[in-house]
């Protein structure tokens, strides 16, 4: 293009290892921090974290949470909020539970369940993106009115997947909570190279795609973002779809690793995994996001529970810790920002 | 140079006449009960810096919209290139060539200056990814050969919030040249600015000139508009007043002019 204009094109100057530095200071931050916490974990105990039981078990585990954060980040740097993915998670796992109860088929049952975990995507978009309804009550509302149409299908009830019929006979279950041998007693969960898949796919669409380059601008000035062309409700519609999706896929993933659904499915997940997307210094306030933050910061999040029983801590500890994780993350995060400008 | 041009112009009448690059033909917008234009007629030339000069409320946000996309006229028509403009918007009205410098900064202030450069028109393969690599080696060549950027502390990655006003409005006037818009409209593009970034947006309009684009320069200071402008359209209560030219008319002369229209409602 530039050719075309006549003009000369001028070679970029390569950054210095400092403006390199600068321009990852939160992904910095937040890597140190998740160094600190694995080593703490190895020499508070180094009984449990010389052992590849612990690893297995986060890979089972961190994939739910970690899936969730990662998709909730796109909604949280648009400067807005899901917080009905715990519901839709749950209404994802039961749809996915009861069509293969009926049908016997696991690839049914996935697909079903994606499918509605997109649907509740786009009931939000309607309540949030149609509607105009702020994103956290718009979202409040729907996380009740998913959890009630879980309530009054599952009347309480779990539901087994191995009972008639065992799901594990099926190649969908293989690829999705299979466990791989690595060695003769060692395995690695399909869950865990899902979320690194997906990480990893999350990151390029958030920093090398015209999507997530959007999400960011939206998130900073919505007005400039469609005064320059941008589809902005496009863009927030898909966020709340990739969202739902996402959540979906949490509860399947779940359903399929203990072969069982529980109607509670997804309760105790909403904190954790936003808590994920902040410590990761997503910005609540839109415009400034990491995948590779959330990333590390569903390790954390994931982790900190066993991490804290190994270290011989009493348990009714845990929150005070996930607390000032937390506290000290965003306040680390916040003096570094202001520090910049 | 101005002469030269109207003379080839007036040369070329006889065999082909050449159409303005904007007209617009008894343009009327109605807001419910409110006449806001009144059969507004005017065109817009090649290679001309037109001053748009009105008083508050005369219908100059309104007209300049309706040029943009973002309003429908109530009747009338635009026409671009001498061609009718039927079905218009603002994604229309960029593909065609006119560009909007607001004076809100059409910028996103976390984002980086490559990034904004890109905004909306990314060079990306069909799936959506991005050619970063050449994104930001034409944001490197506006920079330094177009803006005239030396400094080594900012570069194509620096974020837009630690530019200067006048900084980031010469990325969106930049913006709009580099993207070969042929008709460039400044909305009020040094309003809260100090005095030394206005002179800067004045240099990037001089540069609009320079490089043989149009532009339609709205502010409601004559000193900013009148050493940049070729040519004044007055606008009084959503009609066109009348039309002067920079020779025509002093400084002093166009001030008074706008004065009095406001006491008497008539330009003499």
């Amino acid at each position: 293009m530039s050719e075309q204009n006549g003009q000369v094109i001028t070679r970029l100057p390569e950054p210095t290892f400092k403006q390199k530095i600068a321009r990852s200071k939160i992904e910095i931050s937040i890597g140190m921090v998740t160094l600190g916490v694995f080593l703490l974990y190895l020499i508070g105990a180094p009984d449990v974290f010389t052992h590849y039981q612990i690893y297995y078990s986060f890979m089972t585990t961190i994939p739910i949470t970690g899936i969730l954060a990662l998709s909730l980040t796109f909604v949280i740097t648009l400067g807005e909020i899901d917080m009905s993915f715990p519901s839709t998670m749950a209404l994802g796992g039961l749809t996915m539970a009861s069509i293969f109860a009926a049908t016997g088929s696991v690839a049914l049952g996935v697909v079903c369940g994606l499918v509605v975990g997109v649907a509740c995507g786009f009931v939000n978009s309607l309540l949030i993106v149609g509607f105009g309804i702020p994103s956290i009550v718009g979202t409040i509302g729907s996380q009740f009115f998913f959890r009630g149409i879980v309530n009054v299908i599952a009347a309480g009830a779990g539901i087994s997947l191995l009972a008639t019929q065992t799901a594990k006979d099926s190649g969908v279950y293989f690829a999705l909570a299979g466990k791989i041998p690595i060695t003769e007693s060692d395995k690695i969960p399909m869950q865990f190279f899902w979320f690194v898949g997906l990480g990893v796919l999350c990151w390029f669409v958030f920093k090398r795609n015209r999507y997530g380059v959007h999400v960011s601008f939206v998130g900073d000035n919505k007005l400039a973002a469609q005064m320059m062309g941008v589809n902005v409700k496009r863009v927030r519609v898909t966020a709340y779809v990739i969202t739902g999706l996402a959540a979906a896929f949490a509860g399947i993933l779940s359903n399929l690793e203990v072969s069982y659904y529980y109607p509670s499915q997804g309760e105790d997940i909403m904190l954790p995994a936003l808590a994920a997307v902040f410590i990761g210094g997503t910005s609540v306030l839109g415009g400034r996001g990491s995948v590779v933050g959330t990333f590390l910061g569903a390790l954390i999040m994931g982790s900190l529970e066993a991490g804290i029983i190994s270290l011989g801590i009493n348990g009714f500890w845990i929150k005070v810790f996930f607390g000032l994780i937390i506290m000290i993350s965003v306040s680390v995060y916040s003096f570094i920002m202001k520090r910049s400008t | 140079m101005s002469g030269a041009i109207k003379e080839s112009e007036s040369a070329a009448e006889v065999v082909a006449p050449k159409p303005p690059l904007l007209r617009m033909v008894d343009v009327c917008k109605r807001f419910g009960g409110v006449q806001v234009l009144d059969k507004v007629n005017l065109e817009i030339g090649d290679n001309e810096i037109v001053g748009l000069v009105g008083d508050n409320g005369a219908g100059k946000s309104t007209l300049i919209k309706t040029i943009t996309g973002v309003h429908l006229p109530t009747s009338g028509d635009l026409y671009y290139k001498g061609e009718k403009i039927s079905i218009h918007s603002v994604k229309k009205s960029r593909e065609m060539g006119i560009e909007t410098v607001y004076q809100e900064r059409a910028l996103a202030d976390l984002q980086t200056i490559w990034q904004n450069m890109f905004l909306g028109r990314e060079i990306s393969n069909k799936l959506g990814f991005l050619n970063i690599k050449e994104q930001k080696r034409q944001s490197e060549t506006m920079m330094r050969e177009h803006m005239g950027f030396t400094s080594k502390a900012i570069t194509v990655d620096t974020e837009v919030e630690f530019l200067s006003g006048g900084e980031k409005q010469g990325i969106a006037i930049s913006r709009a040249l580099y993207f070969n818009a042929d008709l460039i409209i400044l909305d009020e593009p040094t309003v809260a600015l100090s005095l030394s970034e206005t002179q800067r947006v004045q240099d990037f309009i001089k540069d609009i000139k320079r490089r043989g684009h149009s532009a339609i320069y709205i502010s409601h200071s004559i000193y900013l508009l009148y050493p940049v402008c070729d040519r004044f359209i007055v606008l009084d209560r959503g009609k066109v007043a009348g039309v002067l030219y920079k020779k025509d008319v002093t400084m002093d002369e166009l001030q008074e002019k706008m004065v009095n229209l406001v006491k008497t409602g008539v330009l003499e």
